[in-house]
């Protein structure tokens, strides 16, 4: 058996290890299934968070990004400070609202202010489902896109490789509920963090030190060394509206606000923000952005008049870490060693991908059998049968995700385009969570909106800023629609992201409803 | 609720606390308009300083910024509203301080 099998086999056995002393040391109970007792220690709920924010996005959707466009998608890593600073000033506020309410999802504590409504409830669990399935998808593409790599030789290894990483998940989550996640989640940031570092330092090496590195880097194109970057995507307004909206959407995602919830105490969510923000920034760069511009140097671009492509010897953007990293170790560090390394870099975007992808997984089992089924098909069900029911829906989300990310892998999927590069699909997640953005700032801090603004704001955004996502237009046949074109209008006159488009519709419908119904107190509304 | 006590250290805290929140506040904000926003035009050459993209360059110096700001709220005014701040269950602040206020 060769060393890089041997290692994933090993980190896979220690995870479901994991998964069972989940087991063994929960309560059986949907409080302990879904927020491990609400004791969650400042240590693992530092990495928990770290780990449920850092996905395939940290690790391959983020060199290939750097690598596809340059040095502008570096400038992206300054949201990492605001998600900090966020997880400190909502977070703690929601995990105090949470004890005293005694929630477990967000859909709980947001309609419990707001009266209970619905179709509000109903909204919400949408948004959560709109976030996890993308973001979950994106998991799973990761280690499709890694199996295709490393067994490039087999002719279905990136199926293969979604398969096995969807199987493993869905099954520590199943057997552990929140307190395996969390642990395995602390396992995992601890190989990502390596994963990361590791990454950076044989990029400098390979390429004969820091000097020699920057020297290299000081020869890129101008388009790669600024604003907007190759394709021109990266436009101002874009760059600034991703910074500042991507981390919050990831930040006010149903697992992360659950993670809030099962914190112990203030302490705990203010060291989790100030180590997030110190290591994960200092990761991303310091040690991941660079790696997309070496990986500029080692594999240049193909850069014409038609637009960027990859390198040759790059299938995928996405690809570009483990492709670079698989060719660099072995040279570096000789045969074995090299080979040890390698298997440590791949257990750790493993790593990335499982830990978002099982929070995810976890929250739609809370979301579905909390706001949907134990409160309209089954009122009077047991609290163990509604974790058994969280369980089904695990399996059945996986599933889901695993389908679309392998029709979307065929050439002749409508779905390829929107697929093709892990940040896509992360940002197409966040414009949807986004949009609880309001409702939450209401809720902490104004106290002056209304139920029905909160509605009314939510639906118009949702649908506006689905409206600017990937998968809009083809939804259309004609590509002329005047619908289409006036999108594309408001598109050039204002190039922000979508999650920007729908926030902004959202705020004006919530202020202005709210304004015109008057502000009303607690006992009123 | 008890009725609010009046507290001589609190009094004399909590507006130094106050503007500290607000210096704090204004420069992280404007950390992200110059890191990722209009910022970046004032620097948007290919050249480098130090070996380093300009570019580049400037997002690590505003990631520094951010670093300081964050860790100075953690020992002020981060670790005071920990421990003062109770909340009613949708999350607003309870606790009232020396002057009747909310924190």
């Amino acid at each position: 058996m060769s060393i890089p099998v041997l290692v994933v086999l090993l980190y896979l056995g220690v995870l479901m290890l994991l998964g069972w002393m989940g087991y063994r040391c929960s309560e059986h109970n949907e409080d302990d299934y879904y927020l491990a007792g609400r004791s969650q220690g400042w240590m693992i709920s530092s990495m928990t968070i770290m780990a449920t924010f850092f996905s395939s996005f940290a690790l391959l959707g983020a060199p290939g990004m750097v690598y596809r466009e340059g040095v502008v998608f570096a400038l992206v890593s300054l949201n990492v400070p605001i998600a900090g600073v966020c997880i400190f000033l909502l977070g703690d506020r929601i995990r105090k609202a949470g004890r005293v309410g005694g929630y477990i999802t967000q859909a709980d504590m947001l309609c419990d202010y707001y009266g209970g409504s619905v179709v509000l409830r109903l909204l919400i669990t949408l948004v959560g489902f709109l976030f996890a399935i993308p973001y979950v998808m994106m998991q799973l593409k990761a280690g499709g896109e890694l199996a295709a790599v490393l067994f490039h030789q087999y002719a279905h290894a990136f199926e293969a490789g979604a398969i096995v990483l969807s199987i493993i998940t869905a099954l520590y989550i199943m057997i552990g509920g929140m307190r395996s996640v969390s642990w395995t989640d602390a396992l995992q940031c601890i190989l990502l963090i390596t994963g990361m570092v590791l990454g950076g330092i044989a990029l400098l090496v390979s390429l004969g030190g820091p000097a020699a590195f920057l020297d290299r880097i000081s020869e890129l194109p101008e388009s790669s060394l600024t604003v907007p970057g190759n394709t021109g995507f990266w436009q101002i307004p874009m760059l600034f509206t991703v910074c500042l909206l991507m981390p919050i959407g990831g930040i006010i995602q149903p697992a992360q606000w659950m993670r809030f919830y099962s914190a112990r105490d203030s302490n705990t969510l203010r060291r989790g923000a100030v180590i997030f923000t110190i290591i994960l920034t200092g990761c991303f760069v310091f040690a991941i952005m660079p790696i997309g511009l070496g990986a500029q140097v080692l594999y240049p671009l193909q850069l014409t008049a038609d637009g960027v492509s990859p390198n040759a010897q790059v299938d995928s953007y996405d690809q570009i870490l483990v492709i670079m990293l698989g060719d660099l170790l072995p040279e570096l560090v000789g045969g074995l060693m090299g080979s040890i390394l390698s298997s440590l870099i791949v257990v750790a975007i493993m790593a990335a991908a499982m830990s978002t992808a099982d929070s995810n997984l976890h929250a739609l089992g809370a979301l579905f059998t909390r706001d949907i089924y134990g409160r309209f098909l089954r009122k009077s069900s047991s609290e163990g049968e509604r974790v058994w029911v969280g369980q089904a829906v695990i399996v059945v989300a996986t599933a889901v995700s695993l389908a679309l990310v392998l029709i979307g892998s065929r050439p002749e999927s409508s779905l390829t385009g929107f697929m093709e590069m892990i940040v896509g699909l992360a940002l197409f997640a966040v414009a949807f969570s986004v949009q609880l953005l309001p409702m939450t700032l209401d809720v902490l801090f104004v106290r002056r909106g209304t139920k029905h603004a909160a509605i009314a704001g939510l639906v118009g955004g949702l649908v506006v800023a689905f409206c600017f996502t990937p998968l809009f237009p083809p939804l259309f046949s004609d590509g002329s629609a005047p619908l289409l074109q006036l999108i594309n209008k408001a598109k050039t006159f204002a190039p922000i992201h979508a999650s920007a488009w729908g926030l902004t519709t959202n705020m004006v419908v919530f202020v202005v409803v709210s304004f015109l119904q008057g502000s009303v107190s607690n006992r009123q509304r | 609720m008890s009725e609010p006590t009046v507290d001589a250290t609190s009094t004399l805290v909590r507006p130094a606390r106050k503007w500290l929140t607000i210096i704090l506040a204004v420069v992280f904000v404007l950390s992200i308009i110059l890191g990722a926003g209009p910022g970046v035009l004032l620097v948007n050459r290919p050249e480098t300083i130090v070996g380093v993209p300009l570019v580049y360059a400037w997002g690590i110096l505003w990631y520094i910024v951010q670093v300081i700001v964050v860790l100075i709220a953690y020992f002020t005014t981060w670790k005071q509203a920990a421990e003062d701040m109770e909340c009613d269950r949708w999350g607003a602040p309870q606790t009232i301080y020396g002057d009747g206020e909310p924190a």
